[in-house]
């Protein structure tokens, strides 16, 4: 049997920023005796999503708590069905029938790194594993994309016989992304996958997923509610509030030129204390003492 | 030495600070500290030699922000519960550590009060809000029920809470995680502290809702110091008179924020001003050392940092520095002046 | 909330109502696998037409369906067939002998729950004390001593020996104390191993280390803050204990022939008693059921969460 997966180099030669995945007119709400649950945290019913995710780029999506983001995360992997509206993948409408070879496509990150590691088995293990169950492999025949996969998120290969409690939430992630990466996706859903890490780790992710795009033309979704990493990886961002999107354009459009109060609100909510990482506006907008609550916006 | 030496760095920093809180602190300089900290070394009661933090000298005025900066693994919390009088009891204490003068033993546990990064942990989870704020103000104050229940819902309103009455009928389950937050600081304030430790009390909130706890804590500082635990750099420049930065169980940099923001002195704190991704402009890659801060049993005799430094020396990887410089600003790095 | 709470109960009651009818389903499959009555009663020395007889005297000859909707009807109007062996309404002979278990299984269940939430505090409390290890210890021998054994010793020491209680039989309170002592260590050690993991687990909580950093004395802390949070699992156990009350008395019962249900269970048994046996087994799955559902509804009342993480 030739390899199951198509490789990743043919892809790429396709089209790139054509849509890989849409969502289109998608309604969703949990089950009436599921909401009272949601309703606490602010309800997470999604309203008329219309949203793009095009091959080989970095798509933001941001929204606060309650904000249906990680709804739209289930959504998209396949592990719910919206109550209307329809998903399309690679052009194709997703249909039941089409499910299982669309999760081989569409892989996920998710933000506890170390909760999404089976505390007992081996990382080598645990990377091969969606190989083993989904296509029959030998154990031995996994080992050069094990290798490939692992050196891929800069990881050595001595961390394959550790367990997850000895390993840290940085290397955890980049074992999640390796697990992610052996099926070859085309699609990783990241939600939230640097908000547990700590600030040079998070750099150090950030930096790979980013690296991960450009040289495997693989298309992301980045979910989170920082700003700031949303900025730096993606080129095209929408903005979700209590389920529906009230943002969405290129980077520069969102960030430089928010149209809503609310993504104002937002953007004038990250801590800036003018560290000097914004680019320098011909009015300084750091010039006032820090500390003080009546700082000015980022200098845009 | 001139501090204000321009450090080799990509981006530029902040150019000019006015007075502000810094000024304040000023005025409060001649004051005795409220919690001065003097040689804390916390070691492993049956491993004295794993030091989970190394010699940190500290003090705090009255009426100070302070932001400890640290990453995980970096003895933050292990500073917080120590202050706190909670810490393990697999843990042995070194140095001293008083309040107004006087030891922490003997310092009643009421003039410190603390918040935490996961306020629904630290609310019973089948008992109402109201019962819970109620007991703290009966316990502290001494009062009856049903004043007790006046005064939690003063506590309430105080923090931004609209309806008290409604609130305190809740369980914390009910309510999201920036009222909860909300609901640990009411407690906190019906402590009457000296000193409130907020350790990550904003990291699991959602901006806005960080924006508004800061601007709650920051009406809170003139009756208190507050020492205020994050890794967001960005939060404690914001907001804070002064930061210490920790790393691996040591104090690297401490100094005024502003200071600090222009020329940060030490690699480690430089490395975290390149590790956050910037706003605007064209998006650059972010800097960031490899590895990861060594673990408490695999520290060795020089510079924490040096594994990861670039600018590395040879005393570095014999001889652990020291913290030097003038007050306003110290750095704990063989190679600073460079 | 109040409208949720009442839809919950409606669907824990109706959860119960389902299990109820599977459990005298199962009942009456597993009583016709367990061999013939008729050949048990009337011996195999039997004729053909004896037998024939007796089947159909017993409705023992009619297709399986039929049989199995009459077994339903008669549940519905409470009559459970006559016994066999003392001719009489099998429902009204288990229930002659009831008050005396429940007698038994009440007195024994108190002194359980006293002594094991009890002990079990203490050895979450004051885990190094003497105290505390005490408790723990008397739980783990209490565990490990099977209760026929603990009966002989206790029958050993305060009847044949200082000669102050009756060895067996149901005359006055003073033949109640060894069987309850007996019954009641296990169920207590029980208690006390489950009360004292969910104290220490509370204890170690992060909501009792702020408590503690708010200064809040520590017998507040206890009562106010530890207990109600503890007080779900050892609900739990409580209801186990309980449900199995019916039957759980056997053992002590025949060692100590009190004449309750457990006694009546073993003697049905051995004589193939179908119908007396199938009225046990019906009543002691009814009370399981039962003391369930009360424990659910009991985590509704203890536990605000599960009002709305249920699904």
């Amino acid at each position: 049997m030739t390899s199951p997966i198509e490789p990743s180099h043919v892809r790429t030669a396709r089209a790139s920023s054509e849509p890989i995945l849409e969502l289109r007119n998608v309604d969703f709400c949990y089950l009436a005796a599921r909401r009272s649950a949601a309703e606490v945290l602010g309800g997470s019913r999604l309203h008329k999503i219309n949203m793009i995710v095009r091959r080989g780029k970095a798509h933001g999506l941001i929204g606060e708590s309650g904000s249906g983001k990680s709804t739209i995360a289930k959504l998209l992997l396949g592990l719910t069905a919206p109550q209307s509206g329809q998903i399309f993948f690679d052009g194709e409408l997703l249909t039941p029938d089409r499910l299982a070879a669309f999760r081989l496509r569409v892989q996920p990150v998710f933000q506890s790194p170390l909760d999404a590691l089976d505390p007992i088995t081996p990382i080598g293990k645990q990377i091969i594993a969606p190989l083993l169950v989904n296509f029959n492999m030998k154990s031995s025949d996994c080992q050069a994309r094990l290798a490939a996969a692992i050196s891929a998120v800069g990881l050595s290969g001595e961390i394959l016989g550790k367990l997850p409690h000895q390993i840290s939430g940085g290397q955890a992630q980049r074992v999640n992304i390796a697990r992610a990466l052996i099926l070859d996706p085309e699609v990783l859903i990241c939600d939230e996958p640097v908000s547990a890490l700590d600030m040079t780790v998070q750099a150090q992710i950030l930096n790979l997923l980013s690296d991960l795009r450009e040289s495997r033309g693989l298309s992301l979704l980045f979910i989170s509610h920082d700003i700031r990493s949303v900025a730096y990886l993606c080129s095209e961002i929408t903005v979700l509030k209590r389920g529906s999107i009230v943002e969405s354009g290129s980077r520069d459009e969102v960030l430089l030129d928010p149209k809503t109060d609310y993504m104002k609100s937002l953007l004038e909510a990250v801590p800036n204390s003018g560290l000097g990482l914004e680019t320098a506006s011909p009015s300084n907008p750091c010039s006032q003492p820090a500390g003080r609550r009546d700082l000015p916006a980022e200098g845009w | 030495m001139d501090q204000t030496t321009a450090h080799a760095l990509e981006a530029p920093f902040v150019q000019t600070f006015e007075q502000g809180n810094v000024g304040r602190t000023a005025m409060e300089a001649g004051s005795p500290p409220l919690l001065s900290i003097t040689g804390l070394t916390v070691v492993l009661a049956d491993r004295p030699e794993t030091r989970l933090l190394d010699a940190v000298q500290l003090e705090l005025r009255k009426g100070e922000f302070f932001a400890l900066v640290g990453e995980s693994g970096s003895g933050k919390s292990v500073l917080c519960s120590t202050i706190m009088g909670v810490a393990s009891s697999e843990l042995r204490c070194l140095g001293d550590i008083h309040i107004e003068g006087r030891r922490l033993s003997d310092v009643d546990r009421r003039q410190r009060a603390m918040i935490y990064q996961q306020p629904s942990l630290y609310l019973n989870p089948v008992r109402r809000i109201g019962f819970q704020l109620r007991e703290t103000v009966q316990v502290i104050d001494g009062l009856s029920k049903k004043e007790a229940s006046e005064r939690a819902a003063d506590l309430l309103r105080d923090v931004g809470i609209d309806d008290p009455n409604e609130t305190m009928r809740k369980y914390p389950h009910e309510m999201s995680g920036g009222m909860n937050q909300r609901v640990m600081i009411a407690m906190a304030v019906a402590m009457k502290p000296q000193l409130l430790i907020a350790d990550e009390p904003t990291s699991a909130l959602d901006v806005t809702t960080q924006k508004q706890i800061l601007d709650l804590l920051e009406q809170l500082r003139s009756d208190m110091a507050i020492l205020f635990v994050t890794h967001d750099l960005g939060v404690a420049l914001q907001r804070s008179d002064r930061i210490g930065v920790l790393y691996a169980g040591q104090l690297v940099e401490i100094g005024r924020a502003d200071l600090v923001a222009r020329t940060p002195l030490h690699p480690y704190t430089r490395a975290l001003f390149s590790a956050v991704p910037p706003l605007s402009g064209r998006p650059r890659r972010l800097h960031s050392p490899a590895g990861s801060l060594p673990e408490p049993t695999q520290r060795q005799a020089g510079c924490n940092f040096a594994s990861r430094c670039s600018g590395t020396l040879d005393t570095c990887r014999h001889t652990r520095p020291a913290l030097q410089g003038i007050p306003q600003q110290m750095v704990a790095c063989h190679n600073s002046e460079a | 909330m109040r409208r949720n709470t009442q839809k919950i109960f409606a669907s824990k009651i109706a959860r119960a109502l389902v299990t109820l009818v599977l459990m005298v389903t199962s009942v009456f499959v597993l009583m016709r696998c367990a061999g013939d009555p008729v050949t048990v009663l009337l011996g195999p020395d039997a004729t053909a037409d004896m037998r024939a007889a007796y089947s159909g005297e017993l409705g023992l000859d009619r297709p399986i369906l039929a049989q199995y909707l009459t077994y339903l009807h008669n549940i519905v109007r409470g009559s459970l067939g006559v016994s066999y062996v003392y001719r009489q309404d099998a429902l009204g002979v288990v229930l002659s002998h009831l008050p005396l278990t429940l007698i038994l299984t009440c007195s024994a269940l108190t002194l359980a729950a006293l002594t094991g939430v009890a002990g079990g505090i203490t050895a979450a409390v004051f885990p190094s004390s003497f105290i505390g290890r005490a408790c723990t210890i008397g739980t783990v021998v209490g565990l490990c001593v099977p209760s026929f054994f603990l009966a002989i010793v206790l029958m050993l020491a305060f009847s044949i020996q200082l000669n102050w209680l009756p060895t067996g039989g149901a005359e006055g309170w003073r033949s109640l104390v060894l069987p309850a002592i007996t019954m009641a260590a296990a169920s207590s050690a029980v208690l006390a191993r489950y009360t004292r993991v969910a104290v220490r687990e509370s204890l170690d909580s992060r909501y009792v280390l702020a408590a503690f950093a708010r200064d809040i004395p520590f017998w507040r802390i206890l009562i106010h803050h530890v207990l109600p949070n503890a007080a779900v699992p050892i609900l739990t156990i409580l209801g186990l204990l309980i449900g199995g009350a019916v039957t759980g008395s056997t053992v002590v019962e025949t060692v100590f022939s009190w004449p309750g249900i457990g006694n009546l269970f073993v003697t049905s048994v051995g004589n193939r008693d179908v119908p007396v046996v199938q009225a046990i087994v019906l009543l002691a799955g009814t009370a399981m059921i039962m003391t369930n559902l009360a424990v659910d509804l009991g985590y509704t009342w203890l536990d605000p969460r599960s009002k709305s993480s249920e699904t």
